[in-house]
């Protein structure tokens, strides 16, 4: 029987763990059964417990203080990640050998981790010998996509995620529920299928003829692959995490066991989840 | 630095950057008056940015120093890469499109500052940044992950490098400076031609930034501030 992941990652600040936490609960009400794994060598505090914590195995502040090592927070959480990756039985252990397993991973928000070390795509390689199908959560708070051209911003830092991991990835907009009604409405024509022809940069500072051409090019992706697009999250809905669920869990085959689908293929379900979600909220 | 938040306020190294950069920023037109006081004494000023860019290019904090930077003297972004760390085309392609991001984040003259060129030179970047189908064999060879996909990255890439100046260096040996000095100076030309009438209106609407400002605004063509991202930090 094979086992489930999700990687969760995204900027600092974007609610992973929040996001961990909205997700552990809205199973448990729906009777699934939801571990979550702390990877995040420079995490803080959470309120909910893990199955496992990286900082078991190595913790920042110990590496910081480390004096033959000398290094400042970056470098220490760069090597608490090579650190793990050369340690991954402590990983496994702690993950035990429970079939039909639903493991969230907490990942630390670095980027660095993606697009320059190895680690991310050494842990995804080493989860799918174990049998897991991995699936990619992108975070990234609301409040920062709200104007054209920072959607498109957050847009290419997700699929920047994506490309070094070749998992599939869902994005997902967190924090819905901080938005204003004006800012809704601002983000819900970002989701729009034809959007390219609305982007426009509302502060004109990118108004050159090359830079309409990358913005055009940049939309037409988004409009061709489904798969790069965002879905809004509103952790006070309880369908809104539904349908962010729903997704993963198709993309890795949750509870099922059919082939896979090629991703524009779903494009269809996935505009109509979205409108679902924009259509409850539109008149409030 | 930020090792005080850390072990006074009980934050993680992830709140300790984060907590340092919104009081950095609370405490920005401090910054902007040094900045102009200096003026005349310095051509450039450089940003060094926190080593995890998000924190930077994905906060409040972040986006305000950089507004109140780019809304009053010529600004640019330097994006600076690990070449040796780049040989990989997907990492490669990776991090373009991080990059891409930030320039779509701070709307501002971009300098691709390929630094390291001591350990391997960047001609091999630069192939693959003029020749897309060198880049697309590269590609292939290495994976065939959402091949469709990545091939329409690509080609959002290739208009995205011809908006970019690109420069190899190696900070270590001084090397690639001069080149680096030529593309600033036109990235400030960039900034006045093009970027300059937009960001004097922004400006404008920064009421809490610009009550510190010199009122005659920021003189023109000699002095510039550099904003360096610091694509990977290894201490």
């Amino acid at each position: 029987m094979p086992r489930y992941a999700q990687l969760v990652m995204g900027p600092a600040g974007s609610g992973k763990s929040t996001y961990c936490s909205t997700m552990v609960q809205h199973c448990e009400a729906l009777g699934r059964a939801v571990q979550v794994v702390n990877l995040d060598p420079a995490a803080e505090l959470f309120s909910y417990p893990v199955m496992a914590d990286i900082r078991e195995l190595i913790e920042v502040d110990d590496v910081m203080q480390d004096e033959s090592l000398r290094f400042g927070p970056n470098g220490g959480l760069v090597f608490c990640m090579e650190y793990f990756a050369n340690n991954f039985s402590w990983l496994e252990e702690s993950l035990g050998h429970v079939e039909d397993d639903y493991v969230l991973f907490d990942c630390p928000g670095q980027i660095e981790l993606y697009t320059h070390l190895p680690v991310m795509k050494q842990l995804v390689e080493q989860l799918q010998q174990w049998e897991f199908r991995v699936c990619g959560v992108f975070l990234v708070d609301s409040q920062f996509m709200v104007e054209s051209f920072k959607f498109i911003s957050g847009i290419l830092a997700a699929l920047s995620a994506m490309v070094s991991l070749e998992i599939p990835q869902i994005n997902v907009m967190t924090k819905m529920d901080l938005l204003s009604k004006k800012a809704k409405k601002e983000i819900e024509k970002y989701l729009d299928p034809d959007m390219y022809s609305m982007i426009e940069d509302s502060t004109n500072i990118l108004r050159s003829k090359r830079f309409k051409k990358l913005t055009k090019s940049i939309c037409g992706l988004i409009d061709d692959y489904g798969m790069v697009r965002f879905l809004p999250l509103d952790r006070s809905d309880e369908e809104s995490i539904n349908i962010v669920l729903q997704h993963i869990d198709f993309t890795i085959q949750y509870g099922e066991d059919l082939e896979f689908k090629e991703p524009k293929e779903c494009e269809e379900d996935k505009s109509a989840l979205v409108d679902e979600y924009f259509q409850d909220h539109v008149d409030e | 630095g930020c090792c005080p938040f850390i072990s006074g306020y009980g934050l993680g190294p992830n709140g300790g950057i984060v907590t340092s950069l919104n009081l950095f920023a609370t405490r920005f037109d401090q910054v902007m008056k040094f900045i102009e006081k200096r003026q005349n004494a310095s051509k450039y000023v450089v940003i060094d940015t926190p080593g995890q860019i998000e924190v930077f290019t994905w906060s409040a904090s972040g986006t305000i120093i950089t507004e109140a930077l780019a809304s009053s003297f010529p600004s640019v972004v330097v994006y600076v890469m690990d070449t040796s760390r780049s040989t990989n085309p997907v990492t490669f392609m990776s991090n373009m499109l991080y990059a891409c991001s930030i320039l779509y984040k701070t709307k501002l003259p971009f300098i691709v500052v390929m630094n390291k060129t001591d350990i391997i030179d960047h001609s091999f970047a630069l192939e693959w940044m003029q020749d897309f189908e060198t880049f697309q064999d590269a590609l292939n060879q290495e994976t065939s992950y959402a091949s469709n996909l990545t091939r329409s990255m690509s080609l959002v890439l290739d208009e995205f490098y011809s908006s970019l100046k690109v420069v190899g260096v190696s900070a270590v040996l001084g090397t690639g400076l001069e080149e680096f000095f030529v593309q600033l100076s036109k990235a400030v030309e960039e900034y006045e031609r093009e970027y300059r009438p937009e960001y004097q209106r922004l400006r404008k609407s920064l009421v809490s930034v610009s009550s510190c400002l010199n009122p005659h605004g920021a003189s023109r063509g000699h002095f510039c501030v550099a904003l360096r991202f610091l694509s990977f930090v290894f201490l």
